[in-house]
C-alpha cells in the first residue's frame, strides 16, 4: 500500500509530529518515485514511534537538524524517478485526450454508420496535440518549481503556510493553462491533426505509460492493506459491528415470536447470520446481473418511447449502460464487501466462541 | 572535518556486521551503533547506507508490520554481504594497523 504510513501519523506525540510533517513535505517535493517515498517515510515513522515508545528526545534520532536529516534521507538522485513523475503528470492529460479521442471515434462510426461519405485517414479530430503537451509542459513546470519552494521553505515557515504557497503555484499554473486555451486554441479546429493520428498518440503514450509503471502496480498488488486491516479502523468498526448484530438478533427473535416459532436463542441466530451472508445476494454474479438486468429495461424503456434510430445508436446506447452500470455495481460491491466480511469474522468468533464454551462445560460436567 | 565524513566509509562495515548478526531493522540498527559509541549516527545516515548496501546486493531486504504499526524493513545479510564482509575486515585491520603507526 502506498502511503501505509499515514495511518500511524496521529500516534505521534505533538513534537515529533511536528518534525515527521517537515520530513514528509520535504520527501514528497524532493523524491518523485512514491515506492521509494513510502519505503522512506514508514521507516521514518517505525523510528519516530519506536523512539517514542523509549522516551528519546527527537533530536536524538534526527541528529540535530531536520533539514540535514531530510538531505541525507534523499541522498541518492534517481533519474529513472524524475521521468516517470514527467509521465504521471502527464498522464490525467493524455487520459482525457484518449476519452475524448474516443468519443470522436464513436461520432466518426455514426457518422459512417449513417451512411455519411467519410474518408478515416483524412478525418479530423478536434482536439490539439500540442495545445495537450503545452497544458502538460506548464503543470510539469509548475509542480518542479512548487516542490523546489516547499523544499527551501519547509523549515523556515510554518508547514500550513508553505503548502498553501505551493497549492497557490500549481493553482495559478492551472489558470494560466485555461486561458492559453482561451486564447490561442479557441476556434482551431482546421489546424488539427488527423483523428488516426490523434489514437495512435494515445495509444503510444497508454502503452509506454503502461509499461513504465507495471513495478508499480506490482507493487501496491504485492503491499495492498484493505482499510479494515488498519488496526484503528478495526477498533471502531468492532462496536459497530456489534451493535448492528445485536439489533439484527433483537430483530430476529421479535420475527419469530410474531410467526409463533417460539424463542429464538443465540446460536440459532448464529447460524441464521452464517447461512444470510453466504446467501445470494453477496456474490459478485448478482451484481453483474443487475448491470445487464439495468440495461435490459432501459432497451425495454428506450423502445417503448419511440426506439433507436440506427442501429449504431441501439449499440451505442447497449455500451454506455453496460459500462456505467457495470462501474457502479462494482464500486457498490467493493464497497459492501468488507461490512460483510467484518460480519462474517463477528459471527466465526461468537460461534468458536460458543463451541469453546461448550466443550469446556462438557468437559467439567 | 566532521565525524560524518570520517565515518563514512567504516560505517558501511559496520552496519553490515550488525546485520551479520541476525535479521534486524533501521532502528535497531541505530540501537547497536549508539551502544558501541556511534551517538551522532541518526537515521538520516543510515537511510542511505541501508541502500548503497541493498542496491549492491549486500544485504537483502523484506517488509513485515511493525508491532507499533507500521510497515518496517527487515534486513539479512547475503553471500555476497558476508564475503565482503570478512574483505572489509581484512583492510579495515591493515588501515588501522598503518593509521595506529602514525597517530598513536
Amino acid at each position: 500500500m502506498i502511503n501505509s504510513y499515514a495511518m500511524h501519523v496521529d500516534k505521534l506525540n505533538p513534537e515529533y509530529k511536528d518534525v515527521f510533517t517537515r520530513v514528509r513535505d520535504y520527501v514528497i517535493s524532493k523524491e518523485y518515485d512514491e515506492i521509494k517515498n513510502e519505503e522512506i517515510l514508514s521507516g521514518v515513522i517505525d523510528s519516530f514511534l519506536e523512539a517514542q515508545q523509549d522516551e528519546k528526545n527527537v533530536n536524538q534520532i534526527i541528529g540535530g537538524s531536520v533539514e540535514n536529516y531530510c538531505k541525507r534521507l534523499c541522498e541518492e538522485n534517481d533519474v529513472k524517478s524524475h521521468i516517470l513523475f514527467s509521465f504521471e503528470l502527464f498522464n490525467p492529460i493524455f487520459t482525457f485526450l484518449s476519452l475524448m479521442a474516443f468519443c470522436e471515434v464513436v461520432e466518426m462510426i455514426g457518422k459512417i454508420t449513417d451512411g455519411k461519405n467519410i474518408n478515416v485517414l483524412t478525418y479530423k479530430s478536434r482536439e490539439g496535440i500540442i495545445g495537450y503537451l503545452i497544458g502538460g509542459g506548464i503543470l510539469l513546470v509548475s509542480a518542479i518549481i512548487s516542490d523546489v519552494f516547499v523544499r527551501k521553505n519547509i523549515f523556515k515557515m510554518s508547514v500550513k503556510k508553505c503548502k498553501r504557497i505551493a497549492m497557490g503555484i500549481r493553482f495559478a499554473a492551472i489558470v494560466v493553462i485555461f486561458l492559453i486555451f482561451a486564447i490561442f486554441a479557441n476556434g482551431k479546429e482546421e489546424e488539427c491533426m488527423y483523428l488516426w493520428m490523434v489514437v495512435a498518440v494515445c495509444v503510444a503514450w497508454k502503452s509506454v505509460y503502461f509499461f513504465l509503471t507495471k513495478h508499480k502496480r506490482e507493487y501496491k498488488k504485492e503491499n495492498k492493506i484493505s482499510l479494515f486491516d488498519i488496526d484503528s479502523v478495526k477498533e471502531e468498526m468492532v462496536p459497530f459491528i456489534d451493535k448492528l448484530e445485536n439489533d439484527r438478533f433483537e430483530k430476529l427473535k421479535k420475527k419469530n415470536l410474531r410467526k409463533g416459532k417460539g424463542e429464538t436463542s443465540f446460536a440459532e441466530f448464529l447460524e441464521y447470520e452464517k447461512k444470510d451472508l453466504n446467501k445470494f445476494d453477496k456474490k459478485p454474479v448478482v451484481y453483474v446481473a443487475i448491470a445487464i438486468g439495468g440495461t435490459i429495461i432501459g432497451l425495454i424503456v428506450c423502445a417503448l418511447t419511440g426506439g433507436f434510430p440506427s442501429v449504431f445508436d441501439l449499440l451505442f446506447f447497449i455500451g454506455i449502460m453496460l459500462l456505467a452500470e457495470g462501474v457502479m455495481m462494482y464500486f457498490v460491491y467493493k464497497a459492501c464487501k468488507p461490512g460483510w466480511k467484518q460480519r462474517e469474522e463477528w459471527v466465526d468468533a461468537k460461534l468458536n466462541q460458543n463451541k469453546e464454551e461448550y466443550w469446556s462445560h462438557s468437559s467439567t460436567r | 572535518m566532521d565525524n560524518a565524513q570520517l565515518l563514512k566509509g567504516v560505517l558501511e562495515g559496520c552496519v553490515l556486521s550488525i546485520i551479520a548478526k541476525g535479521e534486524t531493522y533501521g532502528y535497531e540498527i541505530l540501537n547497536s551503533l549508539e551502544a558501541v559509541g556511534f551517538e551522532d549516527v541518526g537515521e538520516g545516515t543510515l537511510y542511505p547506507v541501508l541502500t548503497r548496501l541493498d542496491k549492491n546486493k549486500l544485504i537483502s531486504c523484506r517488509r513485515g508490520k511493525s508491532p507499533l504499526g507500521p510497515v518496517r524493513k527487515y534486513y539479512s545479510i547475503t553471500e555476497e554481504g558476508e564475503k565482503y564482509l570478512l574483505d572489509f575486515k581484512e583492510r579495515y585491520k591493515k588501515i588501522n594497523k598503518s593509521a595506529q603507526k602514525l597517530l598513536s
